[in-house]
């Protein structure tokens, strides 16, 4: 466990390829979303917003609703011969002269989401008051390590794999609800949040052949010589992945609720939280069967990208086939599949067993599982469902199944019912003493009259209508970007197999990728950045030191301003005020704290350190015990 | 007054306001699964009581095992025992609904504290204000009298409200027909009788400490609803040890509780040489006057 805990603290990093390694890349900063959902859609989510509080207004209650969306996502590709040969050994331990085929993939992502709802609505001394707040946090961390051992004809003899990664998912959501109708509140508050963590601090893994794979002819000349003939092969028991590995699977779920009547359904408690969570550490050994499956389409069409294209790398001018085909080596995801569906074999699986059995049990109780041998044998032989037994349909086509009709409960009123509407949750005798207890308590019945009485319903009708036609005046008739038109391609080399990019087109010209000879660029500029030769390089670089979600999607650049006007000081209760540059904007909210003009997210030292005395502020406690000293010495000096 | 004594008030007011907002009561416990359930998962529970609200906490840590135990286990109670059982919640409504009207403060006990609580203090401060401002043995012995009746109240009053709230007194609660075997049946959302375990034994041990009552409790037995119907009475009849078909189901439960006032005693208690001071303040001047 030791262990575990030293190799999970250590920076998650990886090599970096040599100077002349084939790369590329996609950069992406989500604080560009919605801009870019407007670029691509038409559709401004900042009207759309105004859009909902403008209909709630028109139907007369307040309503006001925000979201937020930060990080960034970074994607590397990277990949190199390296020099020299090495022997490896096939499964049949006949060694082979090889070189290694390096393919490092680089993935880091992180973002923050945030959304906040505030609705009012009243009408008389009836009223609801809503306050909702969610959010959402992600980050996926992967490095993998891809070496495939190669002869000179590109011929595979196996592969080493080495993965490290963490990936994690926490979400939150609040909700406070006040109701008053019937000179009676009820003002429940809801808050829950869930926690999925998966880790790989280590992950080794090797693939051998029984015999050599030629999937990297695929890229290196096309088939039959028809440059528009396709690739398609699985390869039949390619060998064995063996490795070992340590995974932690981790979760936490906590929901607290208070404010609900509890005293009403004779439990005495106001508020109530729970918690659960685990983490399953586990470590070991694996040995799969291999599978690999391979292809390349060298007809791709994609215009005007087809064929042999001129790709700008570096300055440099790199002719490159274009067709559809992995963008990795072929064996790569496969391994990769392979070998983490074997590391997180024992603690996805027992979480996967309690989500499966808690669902299945919960199906059986609501009488909706198709399974389970409870079964009713018709008096004419057919056999149904015991459930459907007394269901009140008649399913043996004898209608034997059915009994109530002779079996009635008769109410105290003197009414007869069914029996099997007793205690179904509805009053079906008109006195209701069908029901153990009452359906609806006398006071929530008497609050739900009131507000049916009230406007509530027309209100809502109203907003609807108007926030249709007003979302209809904001989303466009015609598409700026009719995604009909678009299609994506490999870019690779056939001297060496290596793939040097990829590009998504639309309507003819380029949206996403490298620069390509006589093609043009897309003239709607989204803000996704693809990277190739040294500048993904540098960006690679710079993205691999990055390991912790502060580092992706840093607090300081998801400015939260608007979403605490709206939500008030609930949203955070515990902000701190401190106005380091005594600008008016707290730091909390300030993307620059001690106005140095570098954004906090730049910024070594975002706060001034001079009047920091660091002196801890008196608590409570510290207060009571300096005013008892304080008495204890006045009365001795009068003394 | 002078500003001793003025110092002395507001040192004990802030002490009883410290006290209002602090926590009256609690019920901590504590369960782990020390065999069966792998990675000894660990249940911990927590009952508050506080000047506003009554909180309760649950925490499962390595919950997986145990929720996997507790799905996977199988209601093993004979069709006799199960009709009994499907009998009874018609009688405790009968029963609660004479419980109901024969309770002292219909359900609401913990609030009548509250306000036994809240009335005592300010007298406290009250007669400790006059006590202060006209020292006599009358208002000293005035202020003890309230002290003592809140801590009566803190000690005693609020556990009992607690207990009454929650139908627990008068040993009328059904608790012990084998609940505390640390099974749950996720099919009866109850916890599970003591007779669905084999060879069962358990042991319980109840200590006073500072911090109130402890109770300790271990159980130890083969649970049957692990089993096959058909492995069941080769357990029944034989335990079997480690290694043994049935061993499986082996399940060891050890479980603390401690429940005693909370934070709001000690508040309390510190008002005491506060009071000390201002009494022995009270008799030297008189001394000095003799």
């Amino acid at each position: 466990m030791c262990l575990l805990l030293v190799a999970s603290a250590a920076p998650i990093a990886s090599a970096s390829g040599p100077d002349d390694s084939t790369i590329w890349g996609i950069s992406y900063d989500w604080s560009h979303f919605e801009g870019d959902v407007l670029n691509l859609t038409g559709v401004d989510t900042d009207e759309a917003n105004r859009d909902i509080e403008e209909a709630a207004d028109y139907a007369g209650f307040d309503l006001e609703f925000d979201q937020l969306l930060s990080g960034s996502s970074q994607f590397f590709v990277e990949s190199w011969d390296e020099v020299g040969s090495v022997y490896v050994n096939d499964i049949n331990n006949t060694p082979h002269e090889v070189t290694k085929r390096t393919t490092e993939l680089t993935i880091r992502h992180g973002n923050l989401a945030d959304a906040g709802l505030v609705a009012n609505w009243y009408d008389g001394d009836e009223s609801i008051e809503v306050w909702a707040s969610s959010t959402q946090e992600t980050v996926v961390v992967f490095n993998a390590t891809y070496t495939e051992y190669v002869d000179q004809n590109l011929l595979v003899y196996g592969a080493d794999l080495q993965v490290s990664g963490f990936f994690q998912q926490i979400m939150g959501f609040d909700f406070e609800v006040g109701v008053t109708a019937a000179n009676e509140t009820v003002s429940p508050d809801l808050s829950s949040s869930v926690s999925l963590t998966f880790e790989i601090p280590s992950l080794y893994s090797e693939w051998r052949v029984f015999d050599p794979l030629d999937y990297h002819s695929h890229l290196t000349a096309p088939p039959d010589g028809d440059a528009t003939g396709t690739y398609e092969q699985e390869y039949e028991m390619p060998g064995w992945v063996n490795g070992t590995f340590t995974t932690v699977t981790g979760y936490a779920l906590s929901l607290s609720v208070a404010g609900i009547p509890t005293e009403e359904i004779g439990v005495d408690i106001d508020a109530f939280n729970v918690e659960l969570s685990d983490s399953i550490a586990d470590s070991g050994v694996f040995m799969e069967d291999m599978i690999v499956m391979s292809g390349a389409d060298w007809g791709w069409d994609c215009p005007p990208v087809s064929g042999t294209e001129s790709v700008e790398i570096d300055g440099a001018s790199v002719q490159a086939q274009c067709g559809a085909a992995f963008p990795v080596s072929a064996g790569m995801p496969f391994m990769i599949g392979i070998s983490m569906m074997s590391a997180f074999d024992s603690g996805v699986q027992q979480l996967g067993d309690v989500f499966i059995e808690q669902v299945e049990s919960w199906m059986e109780e609501a009488g909706l599982s198709e399974e389970g041998d409870d079964t009713f044998t018709c008096d004419n032989g057919e056999e149904i469902p015991s459930y459907w037994v007394n269901d009140g349909e008649e399913d043996c086509s004898d209608g034997s199944d059915e009994t109530a009709n002779s079996d009635t409960y008769t109410c105290d009123n003197g009414e007869e019912i069914p029996a099997h509407w007793v205690n179904d949750g509805e009053e079906d005798c008109s006195d209701g003493s069908d029901e153990d207890s009452p359906v609806v308590d006398e006071k929530y019945e008497r609050m739900a009259q009131e507000l049916n009485d009230s406007n509530l319903e027309k209100t809502m009708e109203a907003f609807a209508e108007k926030l249709e036609r007003l979302v209809e005046d904001n989303v466009p008739s015609e598409p700026i970007v009719d995604f009909e038109d678009s299609c994506g391609a490999v870019l690779w080399d056939t001297a060496d197999a290596w793939v040097v990019g990829v590009v998504l087109m639309n309507d003819g010209r380029i949206m996403l990728g490298p620069s390509i000879t006589g093609v043009k660029d897309h003239p709607i500029d989204l803000n996704v950045e693809y990277l190739t030769g040294q500048a993904a390089r540098d960006a690679k670089s710079g993205s691999v030191e990055m390991n912790e979600l502060e580092e992706m999607a840093p607090a300081s650049r998801h400015n939260v301003k608007d979403l605490y006007d709206i939500l008030g000081p609930n949203f955070l209760p515990d902000l701190d005020t401190t106005d380091t540059d005594k600008d008016g904007t707290i730091d909390f909210f300030d993307a620059d704290d001690d106005n140095d003009g570098v954004f906090d997210w730049d910024d070594s030292e975002p706060l001034v350190s001079e009047g920091d005395s660091g002196l801890p502020g008196p608590g409570a406690i510290a207060a009571i015990s300096m005013l008892g000293a304080a008495a204890i010495l006045i009365s001795r000096r009068n003394d | 007054m002078n500003r001793p004594q003025i110092a002395t008030v507001v040192v004990a007011a802030a002490f009883v306001l410290v006290s209002w907002s602090s926590s009256w009561f609690e019920i901590t416990a504590t369960g782990t699964y020390t065999e069966g359930p792998e990675r000894e998962p660990t249940i911990r529970t927590q009952y508050i009581v506080d000047n506003s609200q009554e909180t309760f906490e649950l925490t499962i840590d390595n919950a997986t095992p145990l929720l996997l135990y507790w799905i996977n286990r199988e209601d093993v109670s004979s069709e006799e025992e199960q009709g009994e059982s499907e009998e009874s919640p018609g009688e405790p409504k009968g029963e609660g609904a004479s419980k109901q009207s024969s309770e002292p403060c219909s359900g609401s006990c913990l609030d009548w504290v509250r306000s036994a609580v809240a009335i005592a203090m300010f007298v406290f401060v009250a007669t400790m204000c006059a006590a202060v401002a006209r020292p006599s043995l009358v208002t000293s012995l005035g202020v003890i009298t309230v002290w003592l009746a809140g801590a009566i109240v803190i000690v005693g009053g609020i556990p009992l409200a607690a207990a009454i709230d929650f139908g627990i007194s008068g040993g009328e609660g059904d608790s012990d027909d084998g609940s505390a075997t640390g099974g749950f049946d996720s099919e009866t959302q109850d916890s599970v009788p003591a007779d669905q375990f084999a060879h069962f034994e358990d042991d319980s041990v109840y200590g006073i400490r500072m911090n109130g009552i402890v109770f300790t409790y271990d159980s130890v037995g083969y649970d049957l609803g692990l089993l096959e119907e058909g492995d069941r009475k080769a357990v029944i009849d034989n335990p079997p040890d480690k290694g043994e078909p049935g061993y499986e189901s082996l399940v060891r439960f050890h479980g603390e509780l401690s429940l005693g006032p909370g934070a709001i005693l000690s508040w309390w208690s510190l008002l005491l040489p506060l009071m000390a001071f201002a009494f022995t303040r009270k008799y030297v001047p008189n001394d000095e006057e003799e």
